[in-house]
């Protein structure tokens, strides 16, 4: 796995603009309203744009990337299927994380079950290939970038280990960058709530990681 | 303020989801207790290492097809509940296709009662010309693999082209208040280091 | 009379070369074509880091982007040193710089 990315100076300061309105400012809102007037080839755009981001929230969230993948397909026939529901004034994004979500959070919650008919052959190994992690620009130290990646390495096995609403919590927030209000929407609670789960995924993540930061 | 309470606060200040009054006590706070500036430092290496790992898998054609011909599937089911509302322009089926599909999800129901799973059978596609029997079962040819990552294109994209110099300097942009003043956070000494510039004891934790 | 016509178009000449000089000064900094290769990967890297973050965030990094290329050149230099300097320290110093800038900024 490549080095992180540029060299972190945490802390930023933040400056926070007024907030768009969700059809204004999400270029995916077009992309849904013409799915919803009955265009496929927006489906197709949509699945191409969003499905790498969420087949690795999947695989975190549910932990298995069997299970991942058939979550994955139902999110999209879930989206196909009430379309008309949607409305443009939430990012799409939001919606999309929102299905995801409780699709995954209802995978977890169930026992072991049998994988659907695979209606596509196995692929081999070597074709499984992670998307590669961006190079670090910055790393100046062969040092820095092996500590930097046993780090993720860590990290990705210490997330996995959380509660799932936690662990939830945290992949939207952080990973994939949703504000507060969208990760409460997502997951059927306050902005409160969500506040105090990534509070306590974060101590968590510090106490076993420690050693590392 | 207490190390508690500046401590459930740090992960907001990181994300500037922190109100201005409440940055203010924190950082009233983070001045005098080095145990807290630690413990801030700590969380920042840590939020930000989640914020670099990767946010994309890659999605094979397998995955797509798989995909695309389940929602196929299901505006064929539309149609048939709710017939006449322009399906056909959806997902173009040609009329055996459909009956394949029909037979397809009737053989799994069959086969989930018996206990076996019947083998793969190549769905009807719109390229094939109509009047052409079924293949046989078959598997499909090996899918190629849509890997996620990004090798640099021939044409950058048109902010990238309009606007290089912004990417190129988007880790000065992003801390460009520390930058402004890194002389003088470099000179600010710690509790833990040997007297103050001004000569003055730095306040106690307490 | 000549020479005054010969002079207003010297005159006009020069104004008209300047403008382009001026212009250049303005310009939104060098083209795409002529960064190196290393340079280009970098940007692009960066680009696709930018396309993953919310959109408050990059209209932020846009607004200091104008307010960086408004600053005098020595200015911009000092920030882009500082920022190697910065990439030049070990886990440790960066802790530690980190530390001293919350401590810097509750001293404000």
């Amino acid at each position: 796995m490549a080095p992180a990315g540029e060299p972190i100076m945490p802390g930023e300061e933040a400056e926070v603009p007024p907030v768009a309105s969700g059809a204004a400012a999400d270029p995916d809102v077009a992309l849904m309203l013409r799915l919803q007037s009955g265009d496929q080839g927006a489906f197709q755009e949509l699945f191409q744009k969003f499905a790498p981001r969420l087949l690795k929230y999947t695989r975190r969230l549910v932990g298995s990337e069997a299970r991942a993948e058939e979550v994955t397909q139902d999110v999209f026939v879930q989206v196909f299927r009430f379309r008309q529901r949607y409305r443009p004034e939430s990012r799409f994004s939001t919606w999309l994380y929102t299905i995801a979500t409780n699709l995954c959070l209802n995978e977890i919650r169930r026992p072991e079950r049998r994988l659907r008919v695979d209606l596509w052959k196995e692929r081999d190994d070597e074709e499984r290939r992670e998307s590669p992690q961006l190079a670090d620009p910055a790393a100046i130290t062969p040092e820095e970038g092996a500590s930097g990646r046993e780090l993720a390495r860590q990290l990705e096995a210490a997330v996995g280990d959380l509660p799932p609403k936690q662990r939830a919590a945290l992949l939207l927030s952080r990973v994939d960058g949703l504000a507060y209000r969208d990760v409460a929407e997502a997951l059927g609670c306050s902005e409160g709530a969500v506040k105090a789960l990534l509070f306590r995924a974060t101590q968590s993540l510090k106490k076993t990681l420690r050693e590392y930061l | 303020m207490r190390c508690q309470r500046a401590q459930q606060w740090m992960a907001a200040a990181v994300d500037g989801e922190l109100a201005s009054r409440r940055r203010r006590a924190l950082d009233g706070h983070l001045a005098a207790c080095a145990a807290c500036r630690r413990e801030l430092a700590v969380t920042d290496r840590m939020l930000g290492a989640l914020e670099a790992l990767p946010m994309e898998a890659p999605v094979s054609a397998g995955l797509e097809q798989a995909t695309l011909r389940r929602v196929r599937l299901a505006a064929a089911d539309e149609a048939e509940r709710a017939p006449g509302n322009g399906w056909r322009s959806w997902f173009p089926l040609p009329a055996f296709a459909v009956v394949t599909a029909a037979v397809l999800v009737l053989a799994v129901g069959i086969a989930r009662r018996t206990g076996e799973v019947p083998a793969p059978v190549a769905v009807g596609s719109p390229s094939r010309a109509p009047g052409q029997p079924m293949a046989e079962a078959r598997t499909p040819a090996r899918p190629k693999t849509r890997v996620a990552e990004a090798p640099l294109p021939p044409e950058p994209p048109a902010k990238l082209a309009q606007a290089p110099d912004l990417f190129m300097d988007l880790p000065i942009l992003r801390n460009m208040d520390k930058l402004r003043h890194f002389e003088a956070i470099e000179t600010t000494t710690l509790d833990d280091e040997p007297g103050t510039p001004d000569g003055q004891e730095p306040p106690s934790n307490g | 009379m000549r020479r005054a016509t010969a002079i207003v178009v010297l005159v006009l000449a020069l104004a008209a070369a300047a403008v382009p000089a001026a212009q250049a000064q303005d310009r939104p900094g060098r083209a795409w074509q002529s960064l190196t290769p290393e340079e280009r990967w970098r940007a692009w890297e960066n680009y696709q880091r930018y396309q993953q973050m919310p959109e408050q965030r990059q209209r932020m990094l846009e607004r200091r982007h104008e307010q960086f290329r408004a600053l005098p050149p020595q200015e911009r230099d000092r920030l882009r040193q500082n920022y190697d300097t910065y990439r030049g320290f070990d886990p440790g110093q960066r802790r530690q710089f980190i530390e001293k800038y919350h401590r810097w900024k509750g001293r404000k």
